[in-house]
């Protein structure tokens, strides 16, 4: 409660250069969540070193990048790794725009060392995260590189989420509020996509698989038999 | 018997020669071999003298070889040994009902054994009549006990009628090779394994029928009612589950025997805990006796219902003893199904639904605000995964279903449910149990203030001026009171010390809602370290109260997610919030091995005056045995007919002290027919009463009364399949009986006359040979 408790978009700062590609751009998806859900946001995201220190600020960090990076040291590993298990939720973004570049083997080098019992592999189209707030099909981010993301299972949950398509790209907006990148293939519907993905991926970190649930309540109402037919 | 001379009636001829089989066929051969020679050394002579001579050689070898087998005449005076027939005769409680002519049923039997009385005692050569009293187990008993003023068919009370086993045993005691026949006098009215095998108008089992085979021996049998004559009602049995389960339905039917009552209704009702809770009508018709009638209702609460089946007296009845029967149902949880309401998505809601969703016991439905009418978006409806939030559904046609609601930073009125607040307020009445975690959404913010909901919370809130933002948003860690120190929602530590320190290494929480003073009854388990209420007492954060039936349990924070997040990254495990959570859960829930007193009961029903050995044992606040620790044990007695007002006033009261296994172990008599409660207490630490209670039904054995209508059939069954006769106990005469000659006999006296070595003997073998040799020289032959 109060502002101090607003849910906080993390950012995270593991290198000195190409760690935040596309500045403001995760702000359109903060205003869209603010705008059209229930949830409390911050406006601002939230700046974040790969310490413990820095990642108990909140479970929710986007890990974005458009280069190679040096590997991480063995304490920013361990610190991520136990943020995830604790609960975090990690949207890695590639804002590259091409198949096989540094960063792609730089976060795979990395995502191996930090959950290498929790490899990244390929997340269905049926999966919650496409249906937490909006129903979102198609291409995502500023180009289709991959038509699927990957992500990361701990404990039946997504900790981790890969995109290679540069989300940032299709949120990315100018100070006037007019796109900065056009979005290719899909153009408009795409970046429409592009960012209710975005309001999806913070409701999938604050209600998990609650919407997966929904399609059972009524078979589980019905369930019990606590009531005497008259 | 028949005589031989001298006395002696049996005679045998034996052979004692130690000779082997061998040499006698030697001999015979040898015999043989000589005769043929004979024969042929006589082919000279006439053909007569020929005969004569081969003749006379073969008496000769025949009488040497008789006399090498050293024949021997045994005689002897025998008596026939008697057999012993099984009169079994059935006292069991149903012999008080009317029989034949009117009488009870122990009295025609005890009148029909009377007038065979002399038959009986006379002297007979074949057969002894050994009489058996039977009822659950089968006893000998002379006659003039068994029919005398305070012998057993006077008053017959057995509490059973196990005529199978009762015939088995007495075969057993008397011995296969003695035993002559079974004579059985009862009205037929098995309820032991011949009543599993044999329903009414089913001919005999193949079973019972290889049994009867295996006695080899006349089974007679003699009614002392006749099917037809009687008119009675009874509950016959019921069919229950001993456990079933809280907010599941439980269904309980009921066989009714109706006997001799061929039209009109009949009310059968259905009593909990001396309550009446439903009825049902029976029609009844012709030639049938036997309904059945179902009953379903929905318990609310852990623990244990006396039950009773009821049928009202009818004109004419035989019995009313049987119109009801009594039953303890135990009930226990099955899964908790959680609703877990949640006004905005947070990570304090996320966490408590990964906690949620992470219990094996816990069936959730959850429901998240996700958007409110002020939230906006372009979207058109069909491209959004939303559903309505199903208030009518959830808290009208469901709220009954759930054990536990969670309102986590929940306002209920944009949602239009001030309707459903009283609902709310009475399911918790009931026994349901309910959460309100904090937030801008909750509390006074929520608009909780003078509702329904307010009433049942631990917490009061206030309208005070000074508190219009109802929020305190400086960070804070809740310290324990001393109550919730010891308490098992707030001891995540076993020892008290270590349990507060775990406390004070909380990640601070930010933020508070402002409520007022705890609820008068209710339990603070943690408070703010520096807010007051408005009465000057530390502020409550964690605090819970029994509300009628149910419990309650306010948090006035939605940030315990750190103690999992934080508390996790931190090295502490996060240990803080799922133990936290997890036994908020079990105490709402009234999970009984959270009792520090517990008190087992081996049964729960016992005859009158019957012992059970009770145990009480008694734990520390660590669940450690409480050794040489003071309780109580206290009886309060209700009879059956009080149910609806238990009683209050103990019945006794037993100090004890218990063992080094921290165990008190008794025996406790029940005394008359009805309900016994059984509360064994002690004083915790704070001085406060601990207890805990078992119920034990004293109830007279139901069996007997189960089914009174007699059962002649299933009486002519076994004599027709034991080859022997059925009649009317009054038309039984032991003189017509037939029963198996005896087997066995009783040497008095034994003669042995050896043959062999008889002078008579020799002389008749020298006059043998001598006349062949001296006809074998004058017809001159060497």
């Amino acid at each position: 409660m109060g502002p101090a408790s607003l849910l906080k978009f993390g950012l995270l700062r593991y290198a000195s250069a190409g760690w935040n590609p596309r500045p403001g751009a995760l702000r359109t998806v903060i205003r869209h969540v603010g705008s059209s859900t229930s949830i409390e946001i911050a406006d601002q995201p939230l700046e974040v070193e790969p310490t413990i220190a820095q990642l108990r600020k909140t479970p929710l960090l986007l890990w974005a990048g458009d280069r190679g990076f040096d590997p991480l040291g063995p304490e920013a590993r361990g610190a991520l790794a136990a943020w995830m298990r604790a609960g975090g939720l990690l949207l890695i973004d590639s804002s590259e725009g091409r198949a096989d570049a540094g960063f792609d083997a730089s976060v795979r080098r990395e995502m191996a060392a930090i959950l290498p019992d929790a490899p990244l592999t390929r997340i269905g189209a049926d999966h919650v995260l496409f249906k937490s707030f909006y129903l979102v099909r198609g291409g995502l981010g500023r180009m289709v590189i991959l038509d699927y993301l990957e992500g990361a299972t701990l404990d039946g949950r997504l900790a981790a989420i890969y995109c290679r398509n540069d989300l940032q790209g299709a949120w990315a907006v100018d100070s006037l509020g007019q796109p900065q990148f056009e979005t290719t293939p899909g153009g408009i519907s795409q970046r429409e996509m592009s960012e209710r993905f975005g309001v999806n991926l913070v409701l999938y970190a604050t209600c998990t698989d609650y919407k997966a649930d929904q399609a059972h309540v009524k078979a589980l109402l019905g369930r019990r038999a606590w009531r005497v037919d008259e | 018997m028949e005589q031989l001379f001298g006395g002696y009636n049996r005679g045998q001829l034996l052979f004692v020669g130690d000779w082997g089989t061998g040499w006698i066929a030697a001999a015979l051969t040898l015999a043989l071999v000589v005769l043929l020679i004979t024969w042929l050394d006589t082919a000279e002579l006439t053909r007569q003298r020929r005969i004569i001579l081969t003749t006379l050689r073969a008496l000769t070898l025949g009488a040497a070889i008789l006399l090498l087998l050293e024949p021997t005449l045994e005689l002897r005076q025998v008596n026939k040994l008697k057999n012993e027939v099984a009169i079994l005769v059935d006292t069991s409680a149903s012999g008080a009902l009317p029989g034949l002519g009117g009488k009870p049923r122990a009295t025609v039997a005890s009148e029909a054994l009377q007038g065979s009385q002399t038959f009986l005692d006379a002297p007979n050569d074949d057969h002894a009549f050994r009489l058996f009293t039977f009822s659950s187990a089968a006893s000998a008993l002379p006659l003039n006990e068994l029919v005398g003023a305070s012998g057993p068919l006077a008053k017959p009370t057995g509490a059973a009628t196990h005529l199978l086993e009762a015939m088995d045993a007495a075969a057993k005691q008397i011995g296969p090779s003695k035993l002559g026949g079974f004579v059985v006098i009862s009205d037929g009215i098995d309820n032991g394994l011949l009543a599993g095998r044999v329903k009414r108008g089913e001919p005999l089992d193949e079973l019972t029928r290889a049994t009867l085979t295996t006695w080899g021996v006349p089974v007679h049998t003699a009614a002392t009612a006749r099917a037809g004559e009687l008119k009675d009602i009874a509950i016959e049995r019921v069919l229950k589950d001993d456990f079933a389960f809280i907010r599941n339905k439980v269904t309980v039917e009921a066989e009714v025997k109706a006997v001799g009552y061929t039209d009109g209704t009949l009310a059968v009702s259905l009593r909990r805990n001396g309550k009446l809770e439903q009825t049902r009508t029976i029609e009844l018709v012709p030639d049938k006796t036997s309904y059945r009638v179902s009953f379903e209702f929905v318990p609310e609460l852990i623990g244990e219902e006396v039950l009773s089946i009821s049928l009202p007296p009818m004109a004419g009845e035989a019995l009313t003893s049987n119109n009801d029967l009594y039953f303890l149902l135990h009930l226990i949880r099955d899964k908790i199904r959680a609703l877990h309401v949640t006004g905005s998505p947070s990570w304090d809601s996320r966490f408590m639904r990964q906690l949620l969703r992470g219990n094996a016991n816990v069936e959730l439905v959850s429901f998240f605000i996700l958007r409110t009418q002020e939230d906006i978006t372009q979207a058109p409806q069909s491209e959004l995964s939303l559903i309505p939030f199903p208030t009518e559904e959830l808290f009208n046609e469901q709220l009954g279903s759930f054990d536990l609601i969670l309102f986590h930073n929940f306002d209920y009125g944009p949602y239009g449910m001030s309707p459903y607040l009283d609902r709310i307020h009475d399911y918790v009445m009931a026994g349901g149990a309910m959460v309100m975690i904090g937030g801008d959404r909750s509390f006074s913010q929520g608009g909780y203030l003078g509702t329904p909901i307010e009433e049942i919370l631990p917490v009061k809130l206030s309208a005070d001026e000074s508190r219009t933002t109802g929020l305190d948003l400086a960070p804070f860690i809740p310290q324990l009171t001393p109550a919730g120190l010891l308490h098992p929602i707030t001891r995540v530590e076993l020892d008290p010390v270590r349990n507060r320190k775990q406390w004070e290494e909380l990640t601070p929480v930010l933020g508070t809602n402002l409520v007022g003073d705890a609820r008068d009854g209710a339990t603070v388990l943690a408070t703010h370290p520096t807010l007051k209420t408005s009465s000057g007492h530390a502020m409550p954060v964690i605090a819970v109260t029994n509300m009628g039936k149910g419990r309650t349990m306010a948090v006035t924070t939605d940030e315990s997610w750190k103690w999992s997040f934080e508390d996790t990254l931190a090295g502490h495990g996060g240990r803080g919030h799922s133990g936290f959570w997890n036994s908020s859960i079990r105490w709402l829930m009234r999970d009984p091995e959270l009792n520090l007193v517990q008190l087992d009961l081996p049964r729960s029903e016992s005859q009158p005056g019957e012992t059970t050995t009770l145990t009480v044992r008694l734990f520390e606040n660590d669940y450690q045995p409480a050794v040489d620790r003071q309780g109580e044990l206290t009886v309060y007695y209700t009879p059956f007919a009080d149910l609806e007002r238990p009683a209050q006033k103990p019945a006794s009261t037993l100090p004890f002290k218990t063992d080094a296994q921290g165990r008190f172990v008794h025996d406790f008599a029940a005394g008359e027919a009805g309900l016994y409660r059984l509360v064994a207490s002690t004083k915790g630490d704070g001085a406060e009463l601990l207890t805990d209670t078992k119920l034990l039904l004293a109830l007279p054995s139901q069996l007997e009364w189960a089914d009174l209508e007699p059962r002649p059939e299933l009486l002519q069954g076994l004599a027709e399949a034991g080859g022997g006769t059925f009649v009317e106990a009054d038309d039984l005469s032991f003189s017509k009986l037939s029963f198996a000659e005896p087997k066995m006999e009783q040497v008095n006296r034994r003669r042995v006359i050896a043959l062999w070595n008889q002078s008579w003997v020799l002389a008749l073998l020298g006059l043998l040979f001598g006349a062949e040799w001296i006809l074998r020289r004058r017809w001159g032959r060497l």
